[in-house]
C-alpha cells in the first residue's frame, strides 16, 4: 500500500515538473532567442496628456506611434511585433509615480518616454528599481550616471550638450561680445547659465544679462538696457515668452542678431517677420542645405504629422529620440537573444559611436555614462523657413 | 545707459502691465459687487477672449471691430453661462452659499482644459493688432501703442463702471442685492437678474481684456491662472468691492514689479505683489479702502 503510494506520488510529482517545465518553455518563443516571450514586445511610455504639459503630449505620442508602427513595418523586434502601451501622467509628480507602476504591472519590456521634465524625475526611479530599461529623451543630467541608474538612458541631448555648437557659430560670425535675455523658468535659468558660460568660455564677452518674468506682458525696459549696452548679437536663452520680445524689440527699434534656444520653433515664430534673416537657434537636429533626412526618418516624421493632422514645427527632435530609442533597444534585444533588462542592458553599454535612425546622429555609452548622445551631433538651425514636416535647416554644418 | 535713466519707461511699462491686471480686478469687483461672489475663472475668461481674438482675427480673417464685438458677445455669454450652471445654484442655497467658491475655481480648470484640447497642441503664434508695433517717444521715454490701448480701455471702463454703480439706479441695486439678496428679495428686487447682469458685465470686461491685450502675449493658453492671481492680490490690496482702489492698486503693482525688475531683476518679481499683499493686510486686513459694513438686524 505504502509503496503503491510513493509511486503514485512519484508519477504525479514527475508530471508536475514535466507540465511546469513545458509551460516555462511555451512562454518562450522560438523567434528570436529563447529569451524573448512569444506575442508582441510591449513598448511603455508616459506622455503629460493633460494637465499643465499638455501641451507636449499630444505630439509625443504621435510620434511614438508612428516610430512604433514604423519598426512594425520593418519586421518588428526580432519577427516580433511591437506594441505601444501609453498612460497619462496629468502633468503631476504623483500622475508619473501612477503611471510608471502601471506599466510595470502592465510587464512592459522597455521605456521608449517616460514622462516631461520634472515628471521624470518621479517615474525614473521606479522603472529603474522595476529593472525595465529606459532609453528616452532627457534634457536634465540627473540620470546619466548608470552606475546609479543601471537601466536608464539618455538617446538625445540634454540642456548642457545644447549649447555646444553656441560658442563656434558665434565666432564664426566674428562675435566678441553679446548681451542675454533670459525668463524666469528654471529650465531658461538653467540653460541661460551653460549658454554664457560656454560663450564667455571661447573668449566672448557677455556684457549684459536680464531676465524676464514668464507672465510679463511688456519687456521694453529690459530689451532697452540690452540695446545700451551696445552690441547687435543678441543670446535668447528663454524658453517662453518669444511674442512679448519680438514685440519689445519691434517698440524699441531694435534689430540685433539673435541667438534662441529650440523653444523659439514653438512660440511665436510667425512673429518674427523681418527679424528672420538675422534669427537663428539652436536645433540640435536638421537638415542640411542638399541634404535630406534617411528615408526611414521621413516617414516616421510623415506618420506623425498626419496623426497630428497639422505641421509641428521642430517635430524631428521628437522623432529623432523615440525612433532611435526603439532600434537602439531592438539592436539591444536582437544581440542578447532577450528582453530581459539584464541582458539589454549589457549590450546597450557596449554602443560605441553607432548610428542607427541616421548615420549623423551617433551614440556611445558606457556603463558610468548613461548619455548617449554626442554633443557635436547638435547644430544651428535657421528659425523660419521650415520644411512640410517642420524641420529646420542646419546653417553651420561642416 | 543707467538703471535710473529708464526709470520713466518703467514706471510707463508698468502701467501697461498693472492695466492688464486692472482689468482682471475690474471684473473680480463687478461680479462682486453684483453677487458677493469672486469668480475665480474672471482670468481665464480672459484668456477665452485672446483666444477667441486670435480665431477671429487670424482664422475667419475678420475686420477687427467686427472681432471686437464678437469676442465681446460670447464671452458675456460664457460668462452668463457660468453664472447660471456653476454661481446660481449656491447663491439660492442660504445654507451652501460659499460653494460658488470651489465652482468657479473649478470651472476655470474646465475652462483651460478645454483650451488646451482644441489648442493646447498646436505652437503658439502671434495675433495681429491693428496699432502699429513699433513705439514712440515723448521726453525720452518709449509709449507702445498696443499696450496704451489696455490703459485707455481700463480707464474708459473704469470710469463708466464706476458711474454705473455709484449713479444710476440699477448699479445701485446690484449693490444692495450683493449685500443682502433677502432683503432686496423683499423689495421687489430680483436677485437672480441682478446675477445676470454682475455676470453679464464681469464677461464683457474679460472680452474686451482678451481683445486688447491679445497682441501682447500671442496665444498663450496658461495666462489665465496668472492673471487670476495678478488681479486678485490686485483686488486685495485695494479692497473687495472698491473699483477705483482696485483699478489704482493693480497699476501700482505692475509699476512696483516693472522698477523691482529693472533695479533688481526679474527672479523674485512675483514676491513684488506678495510683499505689498502682506504689509497691507498687517496694517488694514480689509485692504485698502474697503471697509467692511455690520449688517443690520
Amino acid at each position: 500500500m505504502k509503496i503503491k503510494y510513493l509511486r503514485t506520488s512519484s508519477v504525479v510529482a514527475l508530471a508536475c515538473v514535466a507540465l511546469v517545465a513545458t509551460a516555462c518553455s511555451s512562454s518562450k518563443s522560438s523567434a528570436g532567442g529563447n529569451g524573448i516571450p512569444s506575442g508582441p514586445i510591449k513598448i511603455g511610455a508616459i506622455y503629460s496628456l493633460s494637465g499643465s504639459f499638455a501641451a507636449f503630449g499630444p505630439s509625443q505620442r504621435a510620434t511614438g506611434q508612428a516610430a512604433i508602427d514604423q519598426i512594425n513595418a520593418d519586421g518588428g523586434i526580432s519577427g516580433h511585433q511591437v506594441a505601444l502601451d501609453v498612460k497619462d501622467d496629468k502633468s503631476t509628480p504623483d500622475g508619473a509615480v501612477s503611471a510608471a507602476q502601471a506599466l510595470v504591472s502592465d510587464k512592459v519590456s522597455m521605456f521608449a518616454y517616460f514622462g516631461t521634465s520634472p515628471q521624470t524625475l518621479q517615474a525614473g526611479p521606479v522603472l529603474n528599481k522595476a529593472g525595465i530599461p529606459a532609453i528616452t529623451l532627457l534634457t536634465d543630467a540627473t540620470f546619466e550616471d548608470g552606475t546609479k541608474w543601471p537601466y536608464i538612458y539618455n538617446d538625445y541631448s540634454d540642456a548642457k550638450q545644447g549649447v555646444y555648437p553656441y560658442a563656434p557659430f558665434l565666432q564664426s560670425k566674428g562675435v566678441t561680445k553679446v548681451v542675454s535675455i533670459n525668463d524666469t523658468t528654471p529650465g531658461s535659468a538653467t540653460f541661460s547659465g551653460y549658454a554664457n558660460a560656454a560663450v564667455k568660455a571661447a573668449g566672448i564677452d557677455v556684457v549684459k544679462s536680464v531676465s524676464f518674468d514668464p507672465t510679463a506682458v511688456d519687456l521694453t525696459t529690459q530689451v532697452q538696457q540690452l540695446k545700451a549696452a551696445g552690441t547687435d548679437w543678441l543670446l535668447a536663452n528663454n524658453v517662453v515668452g518669444f511674442g512679448p520680445l519680438y514685440n519689445a524689440l519691434r517698440a524699441t527699434g531694435w534689430h540685433p542678431n539673435i541667438l534662441e534656444t529650440t523653444a523659439a520653433y514653438y512660440d511665436s515664430s510667425g512673429a518674427l517677420g523681418n527679424f528672420a534673416p538675422t534669427t537663428w537657434a539652436g536645433c540640435n537636429v536638421g537638415v542640411a542645405p542638399g541634404k535630406s533626412l534617411p528615408a526611414n526618418v521621413t516617414k516616421v516624421l510623415a506618420a506623425a504629422t498626419a496623426k497630428l493632422g497639422h505641421m509641428q514645427p521642430d517635430l524631428l527632435v521628437s522623432v529623432a529620440s523615440a525612433y532611435d530609442a526603439l532600434l537602439i533597444y531592438k539592436y539591444a534585444v536582437e544581440k542578447a537573444g532577450s528582453t530581459s533588462g539584464k541582458d539589454v542592458v549589457k549590450v546597450l553599454d557596449t554602443i560605441k559611436n553607432q548610428s542607427f535612425s541616421n548615420p549623423d546622429w551617433t551614440f556611445t555609452f558606457t556603463p558610468d555614462n548613461h548619455l548617449g548622445w554626442v554633443a557635436s551631433n547638435n547644430h544651428i538651425c535657421t528659425v523660419t523657413p521650415l520644411d512640410k514636416y517642420g524641420t529646420p535647416t542646419i546653417v553651420d554644418a561642416k | 545707459m543707467s538703471s535710473l535713466s529708464l526709470l520713466p519707461d518703467a514706471i510707463v511699462a508698468g502701467l501697461c502691465t498693472g492695466s492688464v491686471y486692472g482689468l482682471v480686478a475690474l471684473g473680480y469687483n463687478i461680479t462682486y459687487n453684483a453677487t458677493g461672489v469672486f469668480n475665480l475663472a474672471q482670468g481665464d475668461l480672459v484668456m477665452v477672449g485672446l483666444m477667441l481674438t486670435w480665431v477671429a482675427v487670424s482664422i475667419f480673417k475678420l475686420p477687427y471691430l467686427v472681432a471686437f464685438l464678437g469676442v465681446v458677445v460670447i464671452v458675456s455669454l460664457i460668462s452668463l453661462v457660468e453664472e447660471r450652471f456653476v454661481v446660481r445654484p449656491f447663491l439660492v442655497r442660504r445654507e451652501a452659499n460659499i460653494g460658488w467658491f470651489i465652482s468657479t475655481l473649478g470651472f476655470s480648470i474646465m475652462i483651460e482644459a478645454i483650451a488646451l484640447i482644441w489648442f493646447g497642441n498646436h505652437p503658439i503664434v502671434p495675433i495681429p493688432s491693428f496699432l502699429p508695433a513699433s513705439g514712440f517717444s515723448i521726453l525720452g521715454t518709449l509709449f507702445v501703442p498696443r499696450e496704451l490701448l489696455v490703459l485707455g480701455a481700463l480707464i474708459v471702463l473704469s470710469v463708466g463702471f464706476e458711474f454705473f454703480f455709484k449713479r444710476t439706479r440699477l448699479g445701485l441695486t446690484m449693490q444692495a442685492t450683493a449685500e443682502d439678496r433677502q432683503a432686496a428679495g423683499l423689495r421687489g428686487v430680483n436677485p437672480i437678474r441682478v446675477g445676470q447682469i454682475g455676470f453679464l458685465l464681469g464677461g464683457l470686461i474679460a472680452g474686451v481684456a482678451g481683445f486688447v491685450v491679445a497682441p501682447l502675449v500671442s496665444t498663450s493658453i496658461s495666462v489665465g491662472l496668472s492673471y487670476s492671481v495678478k488681479g486678485f492680490v490686485a483686488l486685495a490690496i485695494g479692497g473687495f468691492g472698491n473699483l477705483r482702489a482696485g483699478v489704482i492698486a493693480a497699476l501700482l503693482l505692475g509699476v512696483a514689479e516693472s522698477v523691482f525688475t529693472l533695479f533688481v531683476g526679474a527672479d523674485y518679481e512675483i514676491a513684488v505683489g506678495l510683499v505689498i499683499l502682506l504689509v497691507v493686510l498687517g496694517l488694514k486686513p480689509t485692504g485698502v479702502s474697503r471697509s467692511f459694513a455690520a449688517r443690520q438686524v
